[in-house]
């Protein structure tokens, strides 16, 4: 036999290497024809085709088709390198749109996924953050389903015995501000009240003392920077510091600051056994909800399993149905899934974190299409040389290889100027985020996420020009014949559109969204929250409260004083009411304010109906007001006069005020109503007369402070500041998508810029001819702008009514908010037309008033 | 020692060793054949003499066609002087090994 059957001979071929091809038809030919001397025709014939099939292998496969490639890689590299530098200064304004295109995507999208990442980072610095979950509780009233972070304390102690599948459990107070002294030093510190287990619980990170440093109750562990503050380069351990200018405490250990990406804030532990108070008063009551409650498992236990036997437990302690269910709830979601609707996990900082994510990924998305609808739309430009390319026998690999460089090229000089653009953003965009990103350049970190998105977006925006160019016919392109309506034409047609569709899509949003809070920050609070100032108060404050009060009114600078166990703005505190012909069997809660004299007219709350407390009328210390909502709750005609029943007994109710706004501006007001002042100040609230220099004003305030104060630093705030600050946390999110969804917009306008130029330069020679039948510069702008225009209306009618549904459904999350204005829609598809619009004239202008004949001589 | 072969290269190496000018694809495939009386896949045996060659044990030389292969040509290989190293190594060390077992060294 000469040869193998055609059919194993074409398959041969394609697999095997062309240098080895020969010889293995030969060996194979070779063999068959010694097989067929001891096995007889049909079975070499059989053992010939198992021989040829057995070639499809890997190894053969594989193999590394042509080696002279090898000897000749970088001179092709730096031949690549240098020709895209050479078209890159050919074509300035289209090498800048490019690279600036992809910096400034790079640049968000960078800027995005670091804030991304330090969300996500949150609370990781307690050393065993995966394993520890928090014990939530679902407490109902008013209907609702409420879930809280503050558990009864028995319970603690019922863990801590009671259950074999727990490893640990611990629990803390709540933060709160304490003066801390030494010497002549003071400060105002946040504390944690912490359980003995807690040190190696949360595995802090100590610098001094170990995980038995709280053991004595009269220990205090405080942080690096506060160690620092209190005794300089001196050893802190065995110092004392001095407690709420009480009680001094021993320092047993220092730890490192807690980081800004925590929901922790506190900067010195103490023992809970310091107040032993709290802890016996509290050991047996299973109705007051305060500390908070951690438990980590042991290794084969199932949280869901232990989260119904805490549910167990807890019920023997509760008569009624609706007791209180305590849940287990993993540490590491704390931060990112903290909202729950009806007790269950629905949501939070997540949302947002997803949100920006996708507009991240938009973001590139629209820079990658920028660059694609550039290069693909050159192809005329650059066909001749493709065409040379391959005629003098360039191989496609080869021309994708050098597309796919100038692409490298453009993205790691984008790269370049986006590193640096974020470097200089941080600063300020730190302070939009509130967060502390650093950009570490030093670390294998940092270069493995550089190197990622280099690769990424070579790749996404190199890959289909390099393909386009590379498929296309040598003879067709150096005859001329035009591939302008082609495939390239589409999918560059499909890719405007997308990018229009996203860009109007992202403008209506930003605008229902600014809509949305401007709502919220416009609505009437109820009070009066500006020149008014609150000042904590602390045991001496509470002490000579009348005398501050006198005071502060005879500085002459101040209209009226009160106090009150929570601020105006704040809303936590909430009671338990009951009231003679209550309808519903459920609990029902009201927020409550206990209050001195002259809280109604410090704050500037309008009275509806009824009076004010009067510090003349003995009985107004059983006497209460309440709020619109309350009344409406309460459901009587003429509530005035009439008893509800509190946690301190049966109350009158004598005044009706304006409801008032104390929580988040985008939410109901709470049904609430103000008591008279117990035993706890929070905090003093002064109305300051309406002035033109208040620093003079606020320092005759804190004079008087300082005066009746001495041992204390003053610790005072604006109420509207505050509002201000807890408003931009909540609303920081509309103003970074405003932000990022402008920077869309732009990308995608410079993205017009660069086709409308290419399309009046692709279309000269028939404006030329145009021209010279008759056509004015008018109908040739019509013309040219008649394709960007027809594409924005598409878009338009694409993405209005997905726009129109995501942002209905965004909206219904807020109970005070706007409906999707009906303005919007047409609204920005107007803007967007227009900017095309003056775009494609601008670019167009010069080709259409251009004389013809230039632009028909140029062939 | 850097780097051992294993069996089957081992033996291959050593067939191109002896079978000089001789040695090919279906040369070496038969003679593994003989000696070996195993059963041999002639893609297996392509795939390793494209590799001792990738390592620098043998090199090749194109040509030699006959009339029994229809004419193509054969792909003669023949052993490097690094080649005959790791054969000699690998011989070496086998033997070594071979003289550590203690019934051996007590026959008569």
């Amino acid at each position: 036999m000469k040869s193998l059957p055609s059919w194993i001979e074409r398959m041969l071929k394609f697999v095997s290497p062309a240098e080895f091809y020969e010889q293995i038809e030969g060996d194979l030919i070779e063999l068959y024809n010694h097989e067929i001397n001891t096995l007889g025709k049909r079975k070499a014939q059989i053992s010939r085709l198992l021989k040829a099939i057995r070639f499809i292998r890997p190894g053969i496969v594989f193999r590394r088709r042509s080696r002279h490639k090898v000897s000749n890689l970088t001179s092709m590299m730096s031949h690549n390198i240098k020709s895209s530098f050479r078209f890159m200064r050919r074509d300035k304004l289209f090498a800048g749109i490019n690279i600036s295109g992809l910096a400034l995507g790079i640049t968000s999208s960078l800027l995005i996924l670091a804030w991304v990442q330090y969300e996500y980072s949150y609370n990781h610095f307690i050393g065993n953050y995966k394993d520890i979950y928090q014990v939530k509780v679902n407490i109902t009233y008013n209907g609702t389903v409420n879930t809280e972070n503050g558990n009864p304390l028995p319970l603690y102690f019922a863990l801590r015995h009671g259950d074999s599948r727990i490893k640990d459990v611990c629990f803390t107070s709540n933060c709160f501000g304490h003066t801390l002294s030494f010497k002549d030093k003071k400060a105002y510190k946040e504390v944690l009240a912490v359980s003995d287990e807690f040190l190696e619980m949360f595995d802090i990170p100590l610098l001094k003392g170990d995980y038995n440093s709280l053991d004595d109750p009269h220990s205090i562990m405080l942080n690096e920077s506060s160690a620092k503050e209190f005794f300089g380069d001196r050893d802190p351990i065995g110092q004392y510091i001095t407690y709420d200018n009480a009680a001094e405490l021993k320092v047993t250990g220092v730890y490192k600051d807690v980081p800004y990406n925590s929901d922790f804030w506190f900067m010195a532990l103490v023992p809970t056994s310091y107040d032993k108070k709290w802890v016996t008063e509290d050991k047996d009551k299973w109705d007051a909800f305060y500390p908070q409650i951690y438990i980590r498992l042991q290794d084969n236990s199932f949280a869901g399993d232990v989260s119904a036997s805490i549910k167990e437990t807890i019920k023997r302690h509760f008569d009624d149905g609706s007791h209180p269910q305590p849940f287990l709830h993993e540490l590491e979601r704390s931060h990112l899934y903290d909202h729950f609707e009806d007790g269950q996990e629905a949501g939070g900082k997540i949302e947002y974190v997803q949100l920006f994510t996708w507009i991240a990924i938009l973001i590139l998305l629209i820079a990658c299409i920028n660059y694609i609808n550039l290069s693909t739309a050159r192809s005329e430009k650059r066909a001749r040389e493709v065409g040379i390319r391959k005629a003098i026998g360039s191989r496609r690999g080869q021309l994708i290889q050098q597309f796919i460089t100038e692409s490298a090229l453009s993205t790691s000089m984008a790269l370049f100027v986006a590193i640096v653009a974020v470097g200089l953003a941080l600063p300020w965009y730190n302070s939009l985020v509130h967060a502390r990103l650093t950009m570490n350049i030093d670390t294998p970190n940092f270069w493995l996420i550089a190197f990622g998105v280099f690769a990424l977006i070579t790749l996404a925006s190199g890959f289909y020009p390099a393909f386009y160019f590379s498929s296309r016919k040598p003879i067709d392109v150096l005859r001329g014949s035009s591939n302008a309506g082609g495939t390239g034409g589409l999918a560059r047609k499909v890719l405007v559109t997308f990018q229009f569709s996203i860009a109007i899509f992202l403008a209506i949003g930003v605008i229902v969204v600014y809509e949305q809070i401007e709502h919220a920050r416009k609505r009437n609070l109820g009070y009066d929250q500006e020149n008014l100032v609150a000042v904590a108060a602390n045991d001496q404050i509470s002490k000579s409260y009348n005398a501050i009060k006198d005071e502060l009114l005879k500085t002459g600078v101040v209209e009226a004083v009160t106090r009150s166990n929570e601020d105006i703005d704040a809303d936590f505190f909430t009671d338990y009411v009951e009231w003679p012909g209550k309808q519903t069997t459920d609990k029902v809660q009201f927020s409550r304010v206990l209050a001195d004299y002259d809280f109604v007219k410090t704050v500037k709350m309008r009275i509806v109906a009824g009076r004010d407390f009067s510090p003349l009328l003995k009985s107004d210390t059983a006497s209460i007001l309440i709020n619109e909502t309350a009344a409406k709750i309460i459901g009587y005609k003429d509530p005035i006069g009439e008893k509800i029943n509190t946690s301190s007994g049966y109350k009158t109710i004598i005044g009706i005020t304006e409801d008032v706004v104390r929580g988040s501006p985008f939410d109901q007001v709470q049904p609430s109503y103000i008591g008279t002042m117990g035993d706890f100040t929070h905090s003093l609230t002064i109305r300051l007369m309406k002035t033109n220099d208040l620093p003079v004003t606020m320092a005759k305030v804190n004079d008087v402070f300082k005066r009746l104060d001495p041992l204390n630093p003053v610790a005072s705030w604006f109420v509207d500041e505050n509002i201000n600050y807890n408003y931009r946390n909540i609303n920081f999110v509309g103003e970074l998508a405003a932000i990022f969804a402008g920077l869309a917009i732009f990308l995608t306008c410079l993205g017009v810029v660069g086709m409308a130029a290419y399309t009046a330069e692709q279309k000269k020679k028939e404006i030329a001819i145009r021209k010279i039948l008759g056509a004015n510069v008018a109908s040739v702008l019509l013309f040219l702008s008649n394709y960007f225009v027809r594409t924005a209306i598409l878009a338009v009618v694409i993405s209005s009514p997905i726009a129109w549904l995501a942002l209905d459904s965004y909206l219904q999350k807020f109970y005070y908010r706007i409906e999707v204005p009906w303005w919007v829609i047409p609204a920005s598809g107007f803007l967007l037309l227009v900017i095309t619009l003056l775009i494609v004239l601008m670019q167009t202008f010069r080709a259409a008033n251009a004389n013809p004949v230039v632009g028909l001589r140029t062939e | 020692m850097k780097e051992f072969l294993n069996d089957f290269e081992e033996i291959v190496l050593t067939l191109v060793a002896t079978l000089g000018d001789g040695a090919y694809g279906a040369s070496i495939n038969i003679e593994i054949e003989k000696w070996l009386e195993r059963k041999v896949t002639l893609s297996a045996l392509h795939v390793i003499l494209y590799k001792l060659e990738d390592k620098g044990y043998a090199k090749s030389k194109v040509g030699g066609a006959t009339n029994e292969r229809g004419g193509r040509r054969k792909r003669i290989y023949s052993i490097t002087n690094a080649g005959v190293a790791v054969l000699k190594a690998m011989k070496g060390k086998r033997t070594e090994i071979w003289k550590l077992i203690p019934q051996l060294n007590h026959q008569p």
